[in-house]
């Protein structure tokens, strides 16, 4: 190539244009080698033959535990593609601030409570729907703690009362579940339900969250609690 | 935070144990059965597929579209199914733009899970681009689908300004993927003006800052794509090797300077042959004096965004956390009371905390360099750029520039005849 | 073309009012939409004061039915008004969605039909390019500087106003093995970064005696009852492994100490939080050690002198003439040996700071104090940079750094002479004769003037601003009263205040030396005592600490006590008084 001021430097049109196409021609199937080996990774399920790895030879799933790959080559395995992943909140970690409520992209939040009925002990009193000090358990609007009322107490037998929430009252408040973890048995956990999420590339809430409860989890086990 | 995802997972079994049981279980007598904990599973990986061939599809029609059948109509319409689907549908994410920081993320933590989609949606467009120019931008993106048809009355920048805002994607690539890599955030993805609106909900300030931007984009076309869209960069740099790229004309061009106007993107190339030119020795050297000065600008400019990372890492909260709790800031204390909260809930050390804190800082300022020196080096480029002159023989679309929408194919004549269109009476209104 | 003009014009129209009215519609939904955003984002119904005070109004009153209602029709509004407004979120943005959709299609229509046919203006060849090129190189060069100017100034500001570069020194991977973690982090050791602030000298309590190396701090919130042994008052306290004479040293979360045997020399740092021993680091043998043990007497013992820090590097010497530097997270910057001092006691002198330089009062020169020096060591290497004579012999008082307003001087006390050397060259600057022999209290600098106390003898009020041999010009005031012979004294300025190992303290006013006052307490001082605010903390051998006003009547204010023996000086930082007993490493204060 000429570094000429004036002339030369000719456009797609003319003669000088065989180098130009030349190099271009090199450089383009350059690249295009590199996506398509980068986008065939994408397709091939990493299997953990590494030497020196865990489970030689054998599929490892993505290899999700790589920070425990022992082999000097697991950056060969960097598990591309084949995993789904949506955001969830870890409960463990979860304070309840009640960002999750005021931080989702939707409006309401695609964050809500989920009950689990194996944990709860059916409480006549129940911590996550009683205001604290209430006297005369009736569902009444001054004893509930449910700013949207998406609590459901119905009596079972005595004295056993059962709790169901409406999701579609629910805005991920979490105060609920704030006083159930701190006074009964933690059955009330937050959730983000994937049904509403958007998945956002970046989620708004995981910014916020203050405890860094947010992380993306394998789609197929996309909820951070047993449900059975 | 992705990374520890899977350490939960094996963690949540030893969590349920230990979790309260202050109140045992109920023994109920009149038969009560438990009622299942009833949860809604994700989108079906089927439809993540579908995405991706959905995008192959529309990628594949658009080409056709563009390079053989010439088609605005075609294009326009396929862009408007683009926007519906990839936009209103789709949610707009993810999206080959934002799909550049999860790449770069992928590249730069080990552990980071990199989608399937993102994967394909990074790539596909850019393998497009090398073989076919921007058929990407011209009908598939649902960012610049909405903003085409807010073209109404599109009017020519100057040059200069055109110029400088060129400049912008540049540092704006450049500064998303110092976010990505560096692990701080997405903000290419944070910063989306038209994503709220496809979600037809989001933060006020973004769904505003998309409203002005469409509102402008009646007048200056598609603003994003051309002065701030990161991934045009990358799709600039490709279209410019491509293949197969679309031509104005569909034949050898008479120069009857018919499509001139035509383009609201300002990505036409005029023929300049036999204009005045300079005196040969000094623009030698001048050239010479650019290309000297070039390795100072990427100094000097990876120097001073280095210099940036406290700035920058601010971004991360927990920097944010540890600045406070380093300067016993009380007032920012208050301000983070849940995330004090939490972090003396976590049992974590603060010195682990600055240690983390510091390593964000640390790999802004390393990663400020190469930053910095790339958009030194975008800014020494576009100097010698304006300097060197090629000669242009025809009208040609500019490839790197040209988003191969078809709107000036009609202009021209030979088009017309290839069509057997007679051209507008003059008069009709 | 078969539309006739009329026809035309018509459809014009139409198309133009639809436009209009499409784009008023979109604006108004969009208008309404808005204000119903922040409707919504406001009316969350998550916290409503009203009915929270209802609700605690109902809690006095339990049976009001009153307020149960009110507070039933206040819930159920604030539901039904953020639902229906969510509702019509929903419904607003379909409406305009489909308002713009009809706006968009309108205008798109019109701006087809007011297309013009393309109409090249005359072909004009453009000699142009060259400006245009011209200008365009001006704009992206003048874009470049902005850019540059802008990060620059962002970057150089934001580290001023914010210095919220991490501390360096508080990372590295000390803390993170202890985690279990094996993630190594690759942080840039940069001992020699951004120095801290003079105020944050002031603030903490950076060498022995404090900021002034005269034992005075300026916090008046110091605690000033508690018990050891109980715990009552006590943050922490934590063993400290080697014994020592070190007093504690105080940076920000760190709080560092010495201790010593005749095999070991350590380095400790705490976190002044909760006296978790961060790190220990064994000082090994210098290059040119001889790995003899030094003579000590046991009260003085192998780590006597207290440390200093730069709020980066920890600096600790002890007896046997090694000197350690240590970045706050263990990582060892350099080590020197200075040799053995010979002396019958046990070196004891703390080492001072100033300009980058560690000043290290060498007095241990044998009986006609030959080889008695001041030595200057490089902060940053450790390596000599001067070394000035002196004409004494054996002394055990750590000098202090004064600004007389004129300069620093560091002035030295010894047997037969007080001694002040130019900081930065060595020089000696002035020198007054005096008795004694065994010196041990440190000088103070108070009212302007140097009071140094030859042991057993007289203490002498120096004014510092003399040169050369100013025994008989300068000494303003001599007094036999209140010597004391371990403790060094401490000032408000105005009173300076001996304590005498007998326990008695004695009050001398600074501008005469005329006693004020004295009294003996019901212990043995040896220990130098500290001045927080206008409160005098003096602690015994047996570990009692008698608290009293810095006043001219003497005024107990109280007695605390660590349980344990202590010749060790108090550090106060902020609330915090630190002290080390004879075994343990004690944080005062309330949590």
């Amino acid at each position: 190539m000429r570094f000429t001021m004036d002339t030369d430097i000719r456009g797609y049109g003319e003669k000088p244009k065989s180098r130009r196409e030349f190099f271009r021609f090199i450089i383009r199937w350059i690249l295009l080698l590199l996506l398509g080996l980068f986008g065939g990774m994408a397709f091939v399920r990493r299997r953990c033959s590494l030497p020196g790895g865990p489970g030689n030879g054998k599929a490892c799933g993505g290899c999700p535990s790589l920070a425990k790959c022992k082999s000097p080559y697991s950056w060969l395995a960097k598990p591309l593609g084949s995993r789904r992943t949506v955001w969830q909140l870890d409960p463990a970690k979860c304070i309840q601030c009640g960002r999750c409520a005021t931080e989702c992209v939707l409006q309401p939040s695609a964050v809500k409570c989920i009950h689990r009925f194996d944990m709860c002990g059916y409480c006549k009193l129940c911590f996550g729907y009683f205001q604290p000090g209430t006297s005369v358990l009736t569902s009444a609007a001054e004893n509930q703690i449910c700013p949207t009322g998406a609590i459901r107490r119905k009596y079972i037998e005595e004295p056993y009362y059962e709790y169901t929430i409406d999701l579609s009252l629910c805005i991920g408040c979490g105060k609920c579940v704030k006083t159930c973890g701190a006074f009964g048995n933690g059955s009330l956990k937050l959730q983000v339900c994937h049904d509403l999420c958007v998945n956002c590339n970046e989620c708004s809430i995981a910014r916020n969250c203050p405890a860094g409860a947010y992380s993306r989890v394998p789609a197929d086990e996309a909820y951070l609690f047993k449900t059975s | 935070m992705i990374k520890t995802t899977l350490l939960y997972l094996l963690l949540f079994l030893a969590v349920d144990v230990m979790a309260e049981n202050r109140f045992p279980k109920p023994q109920f007598e009149k038969g009560y059965e438990l009622p299942q904990t009833a949860v809604q599973s994700p989108r079906e990986a089927i439809l993540e597929y579908a995405d991706v061939a959905v995008l192959f599809g529309t990628l594949s029609l658009a080409t056709w579209l563009v390079l053989k059948k010439r088609s605005r109509k075609g294009v326009f319409l396929l862009s408007f199914f683009s926007v519906i689907y990839f936009g209103f549908w789709r949610k707009g994410c993810i999206c080959s733009i934002g799909a550049i920081q999860n790449v770069t993320l992928w590249l730069f933590d080990s552990q980071y899970v990199l989608s399937f989609t993102a994967t394909a949606f990074f790539i596909l467009p850019l393998i497009f681009a090398l073989l076919f120019g921007r058929v990407f931008c011209a009908a598939v993106c649902p960012l610049g689908g909405i903003q085409d048809l807010m073209i109404l009355f599109p009017v020519r920048l100057p040059r200069l300004v055109v110029t400088l805002l060129k400049i912008v994607p540049y540092i704006y690539l450049g500064l998303g993927i110092l976010f990505a890599a560096v692990g701080a955030a997405f903000v290419i993805c944070r910063f989306d003006p038209f994503v709220p609106l496809f979600r037809l909900s989001g933060d006020l300030p973004i769904v505003l800052f998309g409203i002005v931007l469409l509102l402008v984009g009646v007048f200056v076309a598609r603003p994003y794509c051309r002065f701030m869209c990161p991934f045009g960069v990358l799709l600039n740099w490709s279209s410019r090797l491509s293949k197969w790229h679309a031509t104005i004309s569909p034949d050898e061009c008479v120069e009857c300077r018919l499509c001139e106007e035509s383009c609201p993107f300002d990505a036409i190339i005029t023929p300049n042959k036999g204009q005045v030119s300079e005196e040969r020795s000094s623009g030698v050297q001048r050239l010479a004096r650019l290309l000297l000065l070039m390795p100072v600008l990427v100094l000097l400019a990876g120097w001073s965004v280095s210099r940036l990372d406290a700035v920058f890492s601010r971004i991360s909260p927990d920097v944010q956390l540890a600045t406070a709790f380093q300067q016993n800031d009380k007032i920012r204390l208050k301000m983070m009371a849940y995330e004090v909260e939490a972090f003396e809930g976590s049992g974590i050390k603060k010195e682990e905390l600055f240690l983390r804190a510091k390593a964000i800082q640390e790999r802004f300022r390393i990663g400020g360099w190469f930053v910095g020196g790339f958009i030194g080096a975008v800014l020494g480029i576009g100097l010698i750029g304006v300097s060197v002159r090629r000669t242009r023989m025809t009208y040609e679309p500019d490839r790197g520039d040209c988003l191969s929408c078809a709107r000036c194919f009609i202009s021209c004549p030979k088009e017309r005849q290839r069509l057997k269109v007679m051209p507008p009476v003059e008069g009709k209104t | 073309m078969s539309l006739d003009e009329r026809t035309c014009r018509l459809y014009y129209r139409m198309v133009y009012v639809l436009a209009v009215l499409s784009c008023c519609f979109s604006l108004i939904v969009g208008m309404l939409m808005l204000a119903n955003v922040f409707t919504v984002r406001m009316s969350l119904p998550l916290d409503m004061p009203e009915i929270e005070q209802l609700r605690t109004a109902l809690k006095d009153n339990p049976s009001d039915e009153m307020l149960k209602n009110k507070i039933r029709d206040m819930d159920l509004a604030s539901r039904r008004f953020y639902f229906a407004s969510l509702t019509s979120l929903g419904t607003g943005s379909l409406l305009l969605l489909g308002g713009l959709v009809f706006a968009v299609i309108s205008l798109k229509t019109l701006s087809v039909m007011r297309m013009k046919m393309p109409n090249p203006k005359e072909y004009v060849m453009r000699p142009e390019d060259l400006a245009a090129a011209a200008s365009a190189r001006w704009v992206i060069g003048g874009l470049s500087v902005v850019l540059l100017t802008a990060s620059i100034v962002t970057g150089i500001l934001w580290q001023r106003n914010e210095s919220d570069v991490i501390e360096i020194s508080d990372v590295h991977k000390v803390m993170v093995e202890g985690q279990g973690t094996k993630e190594k982090v690759v942080v840039s050791i940069q001992p020699l970064g951004p120095p801290p602030l003079r105020a944050d000298f002031l603030t903490n309590w950076p060498a022995f005696r404090g900021p002034t190396g005269c034992g005075t701090s300026s916090y008046t919130n110091t605690p000033i009852s508690w018990d050891g042994k109980s715990g009552k008052g006590i943050i922490w306290k934590v063993k400290v492994p080697l014994p020592g004479l070190s007093s504690p040293v105080i940076w920000g979360k760190r709080v560092f100490l010495t201790g010593a045997n005749e095999k070991k020399r350590e380095v400790y740092c705490f976190d002044s939080a909760n006296g978790t021993l961060l790190w220990t680091m064994a000082v090994d043998s210098a290059p040119g050690n001889t790995n003899k043990v030094p003579q000590v007497n046991q009260d003085t013992g192998y780590a006597a002198p207290t440390s200093v820090t730069d709020g980066r590097i920890v600096y600790s010497i002890f007896a046997n003439g090694d000197i350690s530097a240590f970045d706050f997270c263990a990582q060892k910057m350099w080590l020197a040996d200075l040799g053995l001092p010979g002396n019958k006691y046990g070196f004891s002198a703390s080492p001072v700071l100033h300009n980058g330089k560690i000043l290290i009062q060498f007095d241990y020169g044998g009986e006609d104090g030959r080889t008695s020096q001041l030595i200057a060591l490089d902060a940053g290497s450790g390596k000599k940079v001067w070394s000035a004579s002196r004409p004494v012999t054996e002394s055990w008082p750590s000098p202090i750094l004064i600004d007389t307003g004129k300069g620093f001087q560091l002035v030295t006390m010894a047997n037969e002479f007080v001694v002040s050397h130019d900081p930065d060259s060595g020089k000696e600057l002035w020198r007054v004769k005096c008795g004694g022999s065994d010196v041990a209290p440190s000088p103070i600098f108070a009212g302007g003037l140097v009071i140094a106390t030859e042991t057993s003898d007289l203490i002498y009020a120096i004014k510092p601003d003399g040169a050369g041999d100013v025994t008989k010009t300068h000494v303003a005031w001599k007094s036999e009263d209140g010597v004391s012979d371990v403790a060094s004294p401490v000032s408000n300025g105005d009173l300076v205040f001996f304590a005498h190992s007998g326990g008695t303290i004695t009050c001398l006013d600074v501008k005469t030396g005329k006693i004020v006052w004295d009294k003996s307490f019901d212990g043995e001082f040896y220990a130098s005592p500290g001045l927080a605010g206008n409160l005098i903390y003096q602690v015994s051998r047996s570990g009692e600490v008698f608290i009293f006003k810095a006043d001219r009547q003497y005024a107990a204010i109280g007695k605390a006590s660590l349980g344990e023996p202590s010749d060790c000086s108090p550090a106060f930082v902020d609330g915090k008084i630190f002290m080390r007993g004879a075994t343990n490493l004690f944080c005062i204060g309330t949590n």
